[in-house]
């Protein structure tokens, strides 16, 4: 991993369109702007772990219902 | 920028080639190893639907339309992903949320929509960041 110091109003540059900028340092928070064009998804590491989890849950869900599961969602309809 | 529009491309609209497996090329984050999904529809239901995978039959997620539950649910499409997607038209979109099943309700996943095409049978599950309070929103009671 590359480690870089920065203070705040300082900022890296990742290939030619992404900029990660220090916003502002308060005790251990540390505010961050990224600049990057619309394709590059940008979002914190714990809403993916969130949705993994999400994700295996709802296999469960399905998994453990088995044949009750039309039962259970007939007539669930709005 | 492209915008699905709520009920005209949710649900079930695409009946046609429904046997033919949707390709995802990144899998479903928890679930990277798989990549060919089947959409089911289940007996007498408009609104529910199952994900199953053709590579492990045991493998599913239960589906749903959230547009009639979730009143203002947008699901914005950025160009990369109608490129990835091989998106054509909004009549080829599809959009479902994952369902949990708890004690007393269904949950919903509204901060990762799956997205398909259900034309050229691509999908992908999407990342809302604007969302990301919203992985188990209450659907309705049981």
């Amino acid at each position: 991993m590359l480690v870089l110091t920065r203070k705040p109003g300082e900022s890296i540059v990742i290939g030619e369109d992404i900029e990660v900028k220090v916003i502002s340092v308060d005790g251990e928070a540390i505010r961050l702007g990224v600049t990057a064009p619309r394709k590059v998804p940008v979002y914190r590491r714990e809403i993916v772990e969130a949705i993994r989890e999400e994700n295996l849950r709802a296999a469960r869900s399905a998994a453990k219902l088995g044949q009750d599961l039309n039962r259970l969602l007939k007539g669930q309809e709005t | 920028m492209y915008t699905a529009s709520v009920a005209e491309t949710s649900g079930l609209c695409a009946q046609e080639n429904r046997n033919q497996a949707i390709y995802f090329p990144r899998g479903l984050p928890g679930l990277e190893t798989y990549h060919h999904f089947r959409v089911e529809a289940l007996p007498d239901n408009r609104v529910f639907s199952m994900l199953r995978s053709t590579e492990e039959a045991g493998l599913a997620l239960i589906l749903v339309d959230p547009f009639p539950f979730i009143p203002g649910y947008r699901v914005e499409l950025a160009g990369s992903d109608l490129a990835e997607l091989e998106i054509n038209g909004e009549a080829d979109v599809l959009i479902f949320t994952t369902v949990t099943v708890g004690k007393e309700r269904l949950f919903t996943n509204l901060a990762a929509p799956i997205v398909i095409n259900a034309a050229g049978k691509r999908g992908k599950q999407l990342v809302l960041p604007e969302r990301s309070e919203e992985l188990r929103v209450p659907l309705v009671k049981l």
